[in-house]
């Protein structure tokens, strides 16, 4: 018996081949679990999906600081129609996360402060900080001294932060004290707690600050427990009392939850679809589980190189991750059609040989498929096509090499019923799509598909690659507005060598946004230099001041006597003004003062030294902005030196829109790619009607969002790019399988169907994804897959057996 | 100095023409019902026409400074505090601001010189206590009352740090309408202002109509 023999001859490579796959299943999988042993390698920042947008790395360090300034601020508004339920219910939820440790600090009682110290900061400098107002008036003199005084005395009006008589009897002080943005209009203090009044409604701020990163999954955790609990307990004790929340914690907690819970239901509905395909065609559980030793290999090998490449996992790549299943299932399935057709005879290395070239052409179109999404300048993408790649490749290798050492036994059975019935299918099909009316089919295809293209439309919105909790983004609206800041995404960046110039350009750059009109007004803007004057401004301020108001000490004396001030009082602010030399407030002396603590974002201090345009900067940040008022920010920006405007939103929309129309080029050199490779194995006639079933899913594809009015973005776009890479292969699998001399075309179709069925499965469940990014991806894929696989019998041959 | 004079104001609106409901906790039940019937009996006016003398001791000052004008509150539109001795100024608080009308019937947008925020607190309080919401005052002060509500007396002191940071109390007295009000401040100065031919108004004269910017 000859048996016996080859299965020797076939055992000892076998067995090395074997240990050598579980060595690197080993390794790959001791590697993952070391890794999501420790601190979670899932990247739940949201923020870190977007592309580096800005050419000037300054700008790009000032979106992250304002996103760690504004993102780890944890807040919880509580609320209630009863001002006192809002006030022990606030102290109450303060006292409870308090003690539940998941925070560093949590402060719903405001520690006494002291206000002096803010016009304490500023006393010294008085002599040069006016407002301008009180500039104006002084410089052109319309409003007297004695004026001033009188209005100072007996107006009705003063502001919060007053100043004493005796050290600003002209209220000079005070009016720059009032302009100081300290706090937003909305709140106030009472009870020792930042309340806010809105309608009959109270609101209670409570701030908390996190012991780590908001991005660790322990502190996501703990945090979700804490508030979980003090939410319950405050609904027992407090039934008309609501809890809104905001904070990055939060918004990555959910990110975190969501795409988890995703990836569980697509895997495990990816794994028990699949096997029950595989089944019911196969009929064989061995066969299943080596199919998925191949898929898990491929899986687990990708995770541990894309970890190792990247460091991080973004949730995204988790996602898309679990959906490869179906894809990488496909090679087995492939050989397994060869297995069960080859039947008694079954030789497992000549098995593989036979399958080699047809699962070369598949991964050959699939690689260039995902490495397009290399290119593409988002981390995330990148990661999905590493992942993909190194996933794809390892299945493909494992089919090659491992099974043949696996799959040593001829079959006992094959399902020859099931490869019968698909080949009448298949025989009736092709009658009426295959041969000369291929091009009919095409032509009527494409009149179909030309209105549908005419409807298309775009969507290059950023929410496509950052989609929020919605519960949460209403939740943050509630918080924004009780206390009344709203945008933190657009703002300026001023730069300089010193910080001195730095301080004069914000002043301009202020100067210019006062000035604007009608349409492009703004609600208002934060600057540093509403903290810190520039020196030249106080320089001047001062210099007003000598000329205007101390020019003549005896009269000024005279003035304030006559107003009624006491001699003494006069004489030591006389006497103050003289001593106080000119003296400059710093954006040290400023950031040197507790109280300044919120606003320091503003101030940028020394950034790229070695960059030409200037060593230190800053951020204005502009209330107010809309589309009306934007270009006119833009403009107001380039007209001034060292100043650029950012708007990270839309820079990233900007890009999408820009590799959108890129990509729909790519797409068509990638098309025009796989015509040569397939022309290029299958002769030029050949080449095309193999790449025709595949071009026409992309058109059909195309229609089809056209007709149904979805808007299409970047990444439909790109999934065409893998519906080429992976519906390309359902022809080549169908040629390759014709032109196999001995091949049953049958069973090559059920091949080729559970293939298609199975990639399907995955990329149709991640059409459910709730990330719009994803959900493009799955859909496309989805839809191009089943497109090109239904057309895939136009690429056979005309005659049915060719020589091999 | 006068760190919170616009409170006065408020103060003074509040008693003279906020309405009844309210449901906070002052010092006692006796203290809520006349404090509430005092509210009750000048709420019923739309608005008030009165004259004042303000009498602020200042210790910066050798010797008190005096003003006089005249006051209209009217609940659907705000306050004109306007001062005759010894400058000629007007001020309009609403809503939506606060502006100075000079001697020549200039308006000047004082928003700038007095800050938003200040301003903002103002209008919000006012509106806040015209809706017939006391929390807002017992959030500040503790409130103690005695008398009838023909002639009434009240004692406000700050029960907030902050508040009391600045203020020590405000004290109130009254008829049919508010006739006094004396401020004390943490440093010892003091405001008082009597308000005297203290009349309902239930339809504003054009003029005044104009000020509020009022069609």
């Amino acid at each position: 018996m000859q048996l016996p023999q080859s299965q020797s001859q076939v055992a000892k490579p076998a067995w090395g081949m074997r240990v050598g796959w579980l060595l690197l299943a080993l390794v790959a999988t001791l590697y993952c679990v070391w890794r999501f042993a420790g601190p979670s390698p899932l990247q739940t920042n949201l923020l870190a999906l977007l592309p580096a947008t800005e050419a000037d790395p300054v700008a790009e360090k000032a979106v992250d600081t304002l996103a760690t300034a504004l993102g780890d601020r944890t807040v919880f508004l509580v609320t209630s129609n009863d001002a006192a339920h809002a006030k022990a219910a606030a102290k109450q939820l303060g006292a409870t996360l308090s003690a539940s440790g998941a925070f560093g600090s949590v402060t719903a009682e405001l520690p006494p402060f002291d206000v002096s110290k803010i016009a304490g900061l500023y006393m010294p400098y008085r002599f040069g900080l006016l407002v301008p107002a009180d500039r104006t008036a002084l410089a052109d003199g319309t409003v007297s001294l004695h004026d001033t005084l009188a209005r100072r005395l007996y107006s009705p009006l003063h502001s919060g932060l007053a100043t004493q008589l005796a050290d600003d009897p002209f209220g000079w002080l005070e009016h720059w004290l009032a302009g100081l943005p300290l706090a937003t209009s909305n709140l106030e203090v009472e009870d020792g707690l930042l309340v806010a009044h809105r309608g009959n409604a109270t609101s209670v701020l409570v701030m908390a600050t996190l012991p780590g990163s908001a991005y660790e999954s322990k502190v996501q955790h703990a945090v979700h427990e804490a508030v979980a609990h003090g939410e319950s307990t405050l609904k027992q004790s407090f039934p008309d009392v609501t809890l809104a929340r905001t904070g990055a914690v939060f918004y990555a907690e959910a990110a975190r939850a969501a795409s988890e819970r995703e990836v569980h239901l697509i895997g495990i509905a990816s794994l028990c679809g699949i096997a029950l395909l595989m089944l019911w065609v196969f009929r064989s559980p061995r066969l299943i589980l080596l199919g998925f030793v191949s898929t898990a290999l491929g899986i687990v090998c990708a995770l541990a190189a894309t970890m190792l490449i990247f460091g991080k996992l973004h949730l995204l790549t988790l996602v898309f991750g679990a959906s490869l299943i179906g894809e990488a299932v496909d090679y087995s399935i492939q050989y397994f059609v060869v297995y069960l057709g080859a039947g008694r005879d079954w030789d497992a290395k000549r098995g593989a040989r036979t399958v080699r070239p047809a699962l070369t052409v598949a991964l050959t179109t699939s690689l260039l498929g995902y490495a397009i999404l290399t290119w593409v300048p988002f981390p995330a993408l990148k990661q999905i096509a590493c992942f993909a790649i190194v996933g794809i490749c390892t299945a493909f290798a494992s089919v090659l090499w491992l099974l043949p050492a696996l799959l040593i036994r001829a079959p006992k059975r094959s399902p020859q019923r099931v490869f019968d019935g698909a080949a009448r299918l298949l025989g009736v099909w092709r009658a009426v799509i295959g041969g000369r009316r291929a091009w009919g089919v095409a032509a009527l295809l494409l009149i179909v598909a030309v209105p549908g293209w005419l409807r298309l439309t775009s969507d290059d919105d950023i929410h496509l690659l950052i989609q929020r909790d919605p519960v949460l983004m209403a939740q943050e609206q509630k918080v924004r507005d009780a206390v009344g800041f709203d945008n933190t995404s657009q703002f300026f960046v001023v730069r300089g060598e010193t910080p001195e110039i730095v301080l004069e350009r914000a002043e301009a750059l202020g100067a210019k946004l006062d000035g604007l009109t009608g349409a492009a007004r703004l609600s208002s803007w934060q600057s540093i230099t509403s903290f810190v004057p520039s020196a030249k401004r106080q320089d001047e301020d001062h210099t007003l001041l000598s000329q205007r108001v101390f020019n003549d000490p005896s009269a000024l004396r005279a003035t304030l006597i006559q107003a009624g001030f006491r001699d003494e009082i006069a004489d030591a602010w006389l006497a103050a003004y003289a001593k106080s030399d000119r003296a400059v407030l710093s954006v040290d002396s400023w950031l040197a003062a507790p109280w300044s603590q919120p606003f320091r974002h503003l101030w940028l201090g020394r950034v790229d030294v070695a960059s030409t345009s200037g060593g230190y900067a800053a951020v204005v940040i502009p209330q107010g902005v809309t589309p009306a008022n934007q270009p006119v920010l833009i403009s107001t920006g380039h007209a001034l030196p060292g100043i650029t405007f950012v708007d990270k939103a839309a820079s990233v929309s900007t890009l999408f829109g820009a590799y959108r129309i890129d990509s729909g080029i790519w797409l068509a050199g990638a098309l025009l790619l796989v015509l040569l490779l397939m022309m290029a194995r299958y002769r030029p006639l050949g080449g095309v009607v193999v790449t025709l079933p595949v071009l026409l899913a992309v058109g059909v594809t195309l229609a089809v969002f056209g007709y149904a009015g979805v808007p299409l973005n970047l990444f439909n776009w790109l999934a065409l790019m893998l519906v080429l890479g992976v519906g390309a292969n359902y022809a080549v699998f169908l040629r390759e399988g014709a032109a196999r001399a001995d091949a049953d075309l049958g069973a090559v179709w059920t091949g080729v169907l559970l293939s298609a069925a199975t990639t399907l499965l995955s990329f149709g469940l991640l059409a459910m994804s709730a990330m719009p990014a994803l959900r493009s991806f799955g859909a496309t894929l989805a839809l191009g897959i089943a497109v090109s696989v239904l057309l895939a019998p136009i690429g056979m041959p005309s005659e049915r057996r060719r020589a091999a | 100095m006068g760190t919170l004079n616009w409170r006065n104001v408020v103060a003074a609106l509040f008693i003279a023409l906020s309405a009844p409901s309210f449901a906070a906790q002052p010092a006692s039940a006796s203290d809520t019902g006349l404090v509430s019937q005092i509210a009750t009996h000048l709420a019923q006016a739309k608005g008030v026409r009165a004259q004042f003398t303000q009498t602020q001791t200042l210790s910066a000052m050798k010797q008190p400074l005096v003003s006089t004008g005249s006051l209209v509150f009217f609940r659907e539109r705000g306050v004109i505090w306007q001062i005759d001795t010894p400058y000629k100024a007007t001020y309009v608080i609403t809503d939506t601001g606060v502006s100075e009308v000079n001697a020549n019937g200039q308006r000047t947008n004082s928003k700038s010189s007095d800050g938003v925020r200040g301003v903002a607190q103002v209008s919000r309080m006012m509106r806040a206590m015209l809706g017939g919401d006391l929390s807002a005052l017992y959030a500040q002060f503790d409130v103690h009352a005695d008398g009838t509500p023909a002639q009434w007396r009240m004692q406000l002191t700050p029960n907030q740090p902050q508040l009391a940071q600045s203020i020590k109390g405000l004290e109130m007295s009254g008829g049919d309408y508010l006739q006094a009000l004396r401020i004390t401040l943490a440093n010892g100065d003091v405001t008082r202002i009597d308000f005297a031919n203290s009349a309902a108004v239930s339809e504003l004269p054009t003029a005044d109509r104009t000020l509020f910017g009022a069609p």
